[in-house]
């Protein structure tokens, strides 16, 4: 049925959904279809017009009264109206065709009418006007007439029956146009079979089924496409909001601080926002779709993170590196959930933290500390070391000036050497001094050798050797009791001779010093010095400070300013006391002197309360009173309700406690019967009876129970009856002891409330480890705070002794149960230290234990409550230790800044006398000479030793300046060279130049000089017995300085450390040297914008290579 | 074969020890200075006889005074040789206690290093 498929298209939209159409064979079939319709329409109240031919009309009209219709009542009120369809079809023609305008106007008009007489929403409506066209032979204007009613329908609300018959339709060419303006195809009437004519009737009632059937389905299909369409509207409109979330979110993600990458199953990125890309430094397609592995620097730590989101962990905070697009590693913290579906990993979600900065803080802090350690600790060996440098030229020249004494002839060259001797002595006592305060401030304190010693016996000694020293001085000693103790005595020599040489130089001439020693007390020897002489109130508190500055120095002051302050040192090492007073022009000085070295037990966190002892004595000695006092004291008894009943039960005593419990003072009760106090029922049972003849046959009888006071009111109470039996065995009485526990009963009810409020405090707390230890220390409660401070989980701990949170040193040292000890005794323990967790790891904590005690003060166990420090400690520790290596370099480069200075004044002394002793001796006597030239060599060392150290000062304190001046490089390298001819042939060395001429720069001379003076000595030194070359050529710009030896080189990966301060390549055991030569030449080369490198040459020995810019440049200095 | 008692000094430093050395022979005895505890013992196996006395620096390159004393002490003609540590450092006290020996704190003058030698090298 090919013609039909052009009319049932599915998309197309219907003409008029209420546009009917009937085919019809007979006219009684028609009617009663039209008046079917139109009845239905009446009684929904729809009015109907009906625009057929005059039978029709009739035939209607018939059909409507038989389904009950008043047609003239219809027709009256407008409902029917009945129009003939020829009329009104010719009303509706221009010409021969229907004109759009007229119809509209003539049917639009019945329609509007019926309308507004009715005021009905719809109409119903019947026409043949089309049948009648169609019976002219005008299909196309038949069809154009449809058209028309379905433009009606958007004008107006009616439904239209249109109705054609059969017989006007010679063949079926037609019937789809027709259907195909309308909405609806009804049924056609059914056709009886007959002859041939019938036939095509038939073929035409079964095309209109077949069409009628089609129009359904496509209906159908139609309503059902149009559901669809508003589903997928619906849908859609879900899509789109979901995608504007989804965008909303994206965006969100994409332009989010916080660096967000996913990645799937496979490993590979997936998605990463703008923060993610500019982390590392990659553009998008450089990192989304690579594998996320290749952005880890630490492969361990990725596959962990895998493996415990694979366990179906929730990552948070892991640690990793990330490999950036340039090259440098970012430290990231990654937080990260993993979704798993049977196991495996479908996609991850990753945020990362940057805590580049963070880390490089920590590790450069790290690492500073780690530096400022290695110095501190290089100063142990420093101090031993300038000990040995500076001593052995000292020695030198004391020998040969003690040797040249006994020589010397004539009073000007004895005068020298004695001078020279006493610059020495000076030198020495100096840096005897130097490093004794090297040791207290730097070290850690002056170390003792302690022995049993008379402190009379040194102050004896040490009072000769001062007046050997100052003859004029008047010394009055003075020795009482016994002066023995555990001292160092070469110390306290040095601190007796410190203070009476200072009380001396300080001192009036004409009143002596004394130099008192008291050894009355039992524990401390007291020294007392004493002189003539004020120190102003300004001074007096900075007495023992260190360096006491210039402008508090006496003019009689002699030397660094750093005796008294080492006088204090020392006896504080030795646990004591140094004190002064100073007041109407007399001045003492006191020093208190322990004489045993103080216990240096463990530290405790509690001071002992020395009452404990005595009350524990009391408690235990309450007994032996006599029968006075006993009766007193039960009758002070307040608590307690004693007294005495005869063997009937009457009340013989009554106390006080008695007189408070029950009520009734002792006129009102002795006499009466005790079943007074019982309650009426019990009386009336006999139960007062009854206990007393079970106190009389077991001895005694207990209860709790309800008793009544004088005014009636109950009170629980506890019952004790005790029988009372003379020696004889016969019964005296009883002895009742009565406790009121009404209070108690309440206040244990109160406690038990409150108890139970705590309980679920501290269950709740989790900052605090909140828990009980029974009597023996075992734990037997636990609270979250607990659990997250120790690890423990309640099942696992309790019962558990508490040494188990002990470290292993407080185990071995059984401090548990010393805490619990010291909890018992005095109450409380408290103390701040580590602790061990259920993992093994440490924690600081600090914690405190309190005994609890019950009602009659029986231990009953102990609340022990730790709080976690352990972040706070480590940032403490971490302070502490950068402080304290901070102050000791800070320290050290003031050692080193005042002993050079210092030693310049006797060593300028020195070496003018040695100058006038050579002169002197050397044309007369050449074996002094000899000794002389010695001395001389070994002041110059010493000079040079000391211009080193100042320099290292200088140079730390920033203060080394540069004289600069032109001059030609290959000049002053053969003025050096030359110069250090000596020491070369001393050292065995050969030195070779191999000098490129006109090398001209704008250097400070002096300095370069000391740069290569300082490389030769070195080389000498370490290389002693080698070939020595050292060149000098320029490049652009530039000068570069080298010295080359054949010695035993340098160890491999420390050549840079080689210029550090106090650094060393030999070991100390075998050279000498302050180490820090190189320092020096490093920070010159570097001052004048160049550099100092070292290395090992080809072939053996080491090379230093100094680059020197020919001129300067703006350069900041690294100090 | 001389008469004078035989006195090793072991000194790295080169004045010291020539000081020290100049300052015994003027004093009578023989005196030999070695400048590291290597060359000392060379000396010593090349020696006519033992040493009344040696004057031992504690610090000096190649081989050390410690290490020095430990060899000398492995020998049975030497080990009971008389040994005076001579040093700078402040802890020569414990060391010289350690080795069991007598000790000298640097700088040490010269009364003090008559007498020592003297009292080593009284009897012939």
């Amino acid at each position: 049925m090919d013609d039909l498929a052009s009319t049932v298209a599915v998309d197309a939209q219907p003409i008029h959904p209420s546009h009917f159409v009937q085919f019809y064979e007979t006219d009684a079939f028609l009617c009663d279809a039209v008046a079917e319709y139109l009845i239905l329409g009446l009684r929904a109240g729809e009015p109907c017009a009906v625009i057929a031919t005059e039978a029709h009309r009739d035939g209607l009209a018939q059909q409507l009264r038989a389904r009950g219709l008043d047609v003239a009542r219809a027709e009256a009120d407008h409902r029917l109206v009945m129009l003939d369809a020829r009329r009104t079809l010719d009303a509706c023609m221009e010409g021969d065709h229907p004109h759009p305008e007229r119809f509209r106007e003539v049917v639009g008009g019945v329609l509007a009418s019926i309308s507004s007489a009715t005021s009905a929403q719809r109409i119903r409506a019947f026409g043949e006007m089309v049948d009648l066209l169609w019976r002219d032979g005008r299909s196309e204007d038949a069809l154009k007439l449809e058209e028309l009613w379905n433009d009606l329908a958007t004008r107006h609300s009616f439904s239209l029956l249109c109705a054609y018959g059969l017989d006007a339709f010679s063949s079926r060419r037609s019937v789809p146009a027709i259907c195909a303006t309308h909405g609806h195809v009804l049924p056609p009437e059914p056709v009886a079979p007959r002859a041939a004519e019938q036939e095509c009737a038939l073929d035409l009632v079964s095309l209109v089924t077949e069409i009628a059937r089609r129009m359904q389905i496509e209906r159908v299909l139609r309503a059902s496409l149009l559901a669809q369409r508003e589903a997928m509207g619906a849908l859609r409109r879900a899509e789109a909001d979901a995608r504007d979330r989804e965008e909303a979110l994206s965006h969100f993600l994409e332009t989010a601080v916080v660096p967000i990458h996913t990645i799937d199953g496979d490993g590979l990125i997936t998605w990463a926002n703008q923060a993610e890309l500019d982390l590392l430094g990659y553009a998008r397609d450089e990192y989304v779709g690579q594998p996320i592995a290749r952005f880890h620097v630490d492969a361990p730590v990725h596959e962990e993170m895998i493996r415990r989101l694979l366990a179906g962990d929730v990552v948070h905070d892991h640690e990793a590196r990330m490999r950036a697009k340039d090259g440098t590693i970012r430290h990231v913290l990654v937080s990260s959930r993993g979704d798993l579906r049977d196991s495996e990993l479908v996609s991850t979600r990753c945020f990362s933290r940057d805590i580049t900065e963070r880390k490089h803080a920590e590790q450069e802090r790290d690492r500073l500390i780690e530096e400022l350690m290695r110095t501190v600790h290089l100063n142990e060996m420093f101090t031993s070391v300038l000990a040995h440098d500076l001593r052995n030229p000292l020695n030198t020249i004391l020998l040969a000036g003690q040797t040249l004494m006994g020589r010397a002839d004539d009073t000007i060259g004895a005068r020298a050497l004695q001078r020279l001797t006493r610059s020495v002595a000076r030198m020495q006592g100096m840096l005897d001094q130097l490093l004794d305060f090297s040791r207290a401030r730097i070290n850690g304190g002056i170390s003792l050798d302690r022995k049993l010693a008379d402190a009379g016996v040194i102050a004896r000694d040490v009072a000769e050797e001062v007046r050997g020293a100052y003859p004029e001085a008047a010394i009055e000693l003075c020795a009482d009791g016994d002066l023995r103790g555990e001292l160092d005595v070469d110390r306290i020599a040095q601190v007796l001779s410190n203070l009476v040489g200072n009380a001396i130089q300080h001192g009036r001439g004409d009143v002596p010093v004394a130099l008192r020693l008291e050894g009355v007390s039992p524990d401390a020897i007291t020294i007392t010095i004493a002189n003539g002489g004020t120190i102003s109130a300004e001074l007096l508190p900075l007495l023992f400070a260190p360096f006491r500055g210039a402008h508090q120095r006496g003019p009689r002051s002699q030397g660094l300013g750093l005796s008294l302050y080492l006088s204090d040192q020392i006896v504080r090492a030795h646990g004591g006391t140094l004190a002064a007073w100073s007041r109407d022009d007399r001045t003492e000085l006191t020093v208190v002197l322990p004489r045993r070295a103080a216990w240096s037990g463990a530290r405790s966190a509690f001071a002992a309360r020395p009452a404990a002892a005595a009350e524990l004595h009391q408690r235990r000695h309450v007994g032996s009173a006599t029968d006075d006092s006993l009766r007193m004291l039960i009758r002070s008894i307040r608590d307690y309700a004693i007294f005495m009943l005869d063997p009937a039960g009457y009340v013989m005593s009554w106390n006080t406690g008695a007189e408070l419990i029950n009520g009734y003072s002792a006129d009102e009760i002795i006499g009466q019967h005790f079943s007074l106090f019982y309650p009426r029922e019990e009386r009336r049972s006999g139960k007062c009876e009854r206990e007393l003849a079970i106190a009389e046959r077991t001895g005694h009888y207990e209860e709790q129970g309800w008793r009544l006071r004088k005014d009636g009111t109950p009170f629980w109470a506890n019952v004790l009856i005790t029988a009372v039996r003379d020696p004889g065995g016969e019964l005296v009485g009883f002895a009742k002891v009565t406790r009121d526990l009404t209070e108690e009963r309440l206040a244990k009810e109160a406690q038990r409330q409150s108890e139970e409020r705590f309980r679920l405090l501290v269950e709740g707390v989790a900052e605090y480890a909140i828990f009980l230890l029974d009597p023996e220390g075992h734990v037997s409660t636990w609270n979250s705070g607990a659990e997250r401070i120790n690890g423990y989980r309640a099942s696992e701990i309790i019962g558990k002794h508490f040494s188990a949170f002990s470290t292993e040193e407080d185990l071995r040292a059984g401090k548990a149960e010393t805490e619990l000890e010291i909890a018992t005794r005095d109450g409380r323990f408290e103390d701040e230290g580590w602790r061990i967790r259920k993992d093994g790891s440490r924690l600081w904590a600090n914690v405190v234990l309190t005994a609890l005690h019950d009602a009659s003060a029986k231990l009953i166990g102990f609340a022990m409550v730790t709080r976690d420090l352990t972040e706070r400690r480590k940032h403490e520790d971490d302070r502490i230790r950068l402080a304290q290596a901070q102050e000791a370099v800070r320290l050290r480069d003031e050692f080193l800044s005042i002993a050079s200075h210092e030693l310049k004044t006797p060593l300028t002394v020195l070496r003018m006398q040695l100058e006038t002793l050579r002169k002197r001796f050397a044309r007369t006597d050449p074996s002094i000479a000899t000794q002389l030239d010695r001395t001389h060599r070994a002041s110059q060392r010493l000079t040079e030793l000391v211009e080193t150290l100042l320099d290292a000062s200088r140079i730390a304190t920033g203060q080394l300046e540069l004289r600069r001046e032109t001059f030609d490089l290959a000049t002053l390298v053969r003025e050096v060279v030359d110069r250090m001819g000596e020491g070369s042939s001393a050292a065995r060395c050969t030195v070779t130049c191999h000098l490129a001429e006109g090398i001209c720069g704008t250097w400070d001379r002096s300095r370069v000089d000391q740069v290569l003076t300082n490389l030769l000595a070195n080389a000498f030194k370490y290389a002693a017995g080698t070939a020595i070359e050292v060149s000098a050529h320029g490049g652009p710009g530039i000068a570069l300085l080298e010295v080359r030896d054949h010695g035993p080189g340098l160890p491999p990966g420390r050549e840079a450390a080689l210029f550090h301060r106090f650094e060393r390549a030999a070991s100390i055991q075998h050279y000498g040297g302050l180490g820090l030569g190189l320092y020096v030449v490093d920070q010159i080369a570097r001052a004048h914008g160049g550099d100092a490198i070292a290395a090992n040459a080809p072939g053996g020995g080491a090379r230093f290579r100094i680059e020197l810019p020919l001129h300067p440049q703006s350069k900041a200095m690294n100090v | 074969m001389s008469n004078k008692h035989l006195v090793f000094v072991i000194e790295d430093d080169l004045d010291i020890r020539c000081s020290i050395v100049e300052l015994l022979e003027e004093s009578g005895y023989h005196t030999v200075g070695a400048e590291n505890g290597a060359a000392a013992l060379e000396l010593l196996r090349a020696a006519d006889r033992s040493p009344c006395l040696i004057l031992l620096d504690l610090m000096m390159p190649i081989m050390d005074g410690e290490t020095f004393h430990g060899e000398l002490r492995k020998q049975p003609g030497w080990s009971t040789i008389p040994v005076i540590l001579m040093s700078a450092y402040r802890d020569v006290a414990e060391r010289a206690a350690r080795m069991q020996v007598e000790h000298l704190v640097k700088p040490v003058g010269v009364d003090e290093l008559l007498e020592v030698t003297r009292r080593y090298c009284r009897r012939i």
